[in-house]
């Protein structure tokens, strides 16, 4: 906005108001006038002068009085308003991976790239940051400028999250949902398809229930229970909980699928298996490594192939099949005491062995104490207190086999249940016997080892008529089983244990 | 209860092996010193202990001087002597001095515990 003081200079004022400008009122100089007189000029209009403003309208004013043209000048300058920044929501969770970045020398399996977010109790979500303070500005005439005020960061919080302070955390676990204006966990992750590369990897605190299938190689991992609705293929499934599998898994022999407690299925087949409590499949397992701390039970179908390990017994309709498919059937049996075995009786040896050395070097020692000098005698001290730890060592690792050892004795049962057909190819193997099937028998059977005589045999018992039948038994070539009796003494006659309960 | 004991000994070696025995007992603190000199000091910094496990041989003061000098003011503590002078003379010396029991080196650990049942016992005590 220009305002003409006089002929000979201009004096524009911004639409703003912040700034006022002088300049040459025509194209050459036609008279001089003082700095002075400029000022008062401006002054007169209500304008306030600071002192770069004088220093430029004094120059501004030499320049005129030496008929030179000066340019536009800045007579006086007003303080914009600093206005407030707006309240913003930090994120402080990882969001699911994106898209790499073609030059990102990273690489990332595209199974692991899920946008499921899982989160933890206590786990930080959102910190809510507040407006930053601005400041008022003037304008030219001194007048107060406003500064316009923030806005509060906003985020509204739904189940399973709770503000504390200015920061939103995660309340259970779960899986994260956020949206521009609300946050929530749900302690149940849902996918209504399959777990695909659409989906990801899965790995959730919560409880897990898939619609439909889980593809090959994928994995899904929970620390609760875990409900495929449709087939479990080639993939990896890990339950804290339970697995409730009502499609049928089928393993292609490299699916892997292990519940902390029970696993219920349609079927298996072609699997490795692991439950820390009972195994329950509707037709059929096929092929499959499996072990259960629990009890096996097929409701209408065949166990055929593999190696089945099931510590309190296995109740099916057929064992084997008539093409003579091998079958290993381990009962009564816990999978813990032979990995204990394997790992700590090597250990427990060899502390003895050590124990023993020691005991040996400085048995001569004792024997000839009063020809020993003071060192001597300190040094056979030493050794024979080495003697006692590494026994105490060996007695420490013992006790803890023992453990395993008389849980087995306490806990196990040695039982199988046939409904209708036992087939050839089928070895049955209870803690140190074991039978191999030459001829079918016709069920219902109950098999059970049993005392005959002094000698402990695998007897299949017809459950209709009573009559029992001694299959071909004989001692597992197991040393662990001689091992464990030598150290804790025999197991207990399997009939006794039976009419206990 | 805590029961404290004193172990003087100048092996560290040996005063390692004497904490590992009595850690199997409850309650047991350890206090320690690498002669009778530190021995004696110890008693004064920590205060009345238990029992004292005492070697015989040992720089600056003996453990013999070091019982001795105890039991001008201490008639009470249990002493146990643990040490390689197995002459009958010189385990008549100690108990003289006011040790209420000897173990001679070398000991198993079970003997050394046994020997500090049978002390606290007669004091009318338990580990």
């Amino acid at each position: 906005m220009p305002i003409t003081a006089n002929k000979l200079f201009r004096i524009n004022v911004s639409n703003d108001k912040l700034t006022a400008t002088l300049s040459l009122n025509g194209d050459a100089p036609a008279s001089t006038v003082s700095a002075e007189q400029i000022e008062k000029e401006i002054t007169d209009l209500g304008i306030r002068i600071d002192e770069q403003g004088k220093k430029n309208i004094a120059q501004f004013a030499t320049k005129l009085a030496q008929q030179k043209i000066p340019e536009v000048t800045v007579a006086a300058q007003g303080v914009p308003p600093k206005h407030d920044q707006d309240g913003r929501i930090e994120k402080l969770y990882e969001s699911p991976s994106e898209e790499p970045d073609a030059s990102d020398n990273k690489t990332q399996s595209h199974y692991d790239r899920s946008n499921i977010i899982s989160v933890k109790k206590d786990q930080q979500l959102l910190r809510l940051i507040p407006p930053v303070d601005g400041a008022d500005g003037a304008d030219i005439y001194g007048k107060t400028i406003a500064h316009k005020l923030g806005r509060e960061a906003q985020m509204k919080t739904g189940p399973g999250v709770e503000q504390k302070d200015d920061v939103i955390i995660a309340a259970i676990n779960g899986k994260l949902e956020c949206t521009d204006e609300k946050i929530w966990v749900v302690d149940k992750l849902e996918i209504s398809g399959d777990v695909d590369f659409s989906v990801g990897n899965v790995n959730f605190g919560g409880e897990i229930e898939i619609r439909k299938n889980v593809l090959d190689l994928f994995k899904v991992h929970s620390k609760s229970s875990i409900t495929v609705h449709g087939i479990i293929e080639a993939a990896e499934i890990h339950a804290g909980k339970d697995l409730n599998n009502l499609g049928g898994v089928a393993g292609k022999e490299k699916g892997e699928i292990s519940a902390g407690q029970n696993i219920n299925a349609k079927y298996i087949t072609n699997a490795h298996v692991r439950a820390g409590q009972d195994i329950k499949v509707h037709t059929e397992i096929v092929n499959c490594d499996l072990a259960c701390k629990g009890s096996l039970t097929i409701e209408k179908g065949p166990l055929v192939g593999g190696h089945i390990l099931a510590f309190k017994g296995v109740k099916v309709k057929d064992l084997g099949s008539e093409a003579d498919v091998k079958t290993l059937v381990e009962v009564g049996i816990d999978e813990d005491l032979r990995l204990k075995c394997d790992k700590l009786m090597p250990e427990i040896q060899l502390l003895r062995r050590k124990a023993e050395k020691v005991r040996q070097v400085v048995e001569p020692l004792i024997q000839n104490q009063k020809y020993l000098n003071s060192e001597q005698k300190e040094k056979a001290t030493e050794l024979l207190y080495m003697a006692s730890e590494l026994d105490d060592q060996a007695e420490s690792l013992t006790e803890e086999l023992r453990g395993v050892y008389q849980k087995t004795i306490d806990e196990a049962v040695s039982e199988i249940e046939v409904t209708d057909t036992l087939y050839t190819g089928v070895t049955i193997r209870f803690p140190h016997i074991e039978a191999f099937i030459t001829s079918p028998l016709a069920g219902p059977l109950k098999i059970v080892p049993r005392n005959v005589d002094h000698v402990l045999q695998i007897l299949a018992i017809d459950k209709t008529s009573g009559s029992t039948h001694a299959l071909n038994t004989s001692v597992t070539n197991d040393p662990m089983w001689d091992t464990l009796e030598k150290l804790f003494g025999p197991l207990p006659d399997p009939a006794e244990k039976s009419e206990e309960k | 209860m805590v029961m404290k004991f004193l172990l003087v000994d100048d092996s560290r070696t040996m005063r390692n092996i004497w904490k590992k025995v009595l850690s199997s007992l409850e309650n047991s603190e350890t206090v320690e010193a690498g002669d009778g000199v530190e021995g004696l000091n110890a008693i004064k910094e920590n205060g009345p202990v238990d029992i004292m496990l005492i070697d015989w041989n040992m720089p600056n003061m003996d453990g013999l001087t070091m019982v001795k000098k105890v039991r001008e003011t201490d008639k009470a503590t249990p002493i146990i002597m643990v040490t390689t002078e197995a002459e009958k003379p010189r385990i008549i010396e100690a108990i003289k001095a006011g040790v209420n029991n000897y173990v001679v080196k070398p000991f198993t650990p079970d003997a050394l515990l046994g020997k500090i049942d049978e002390t606290l016992k007669r004091a009318g005590q338990t580990a």
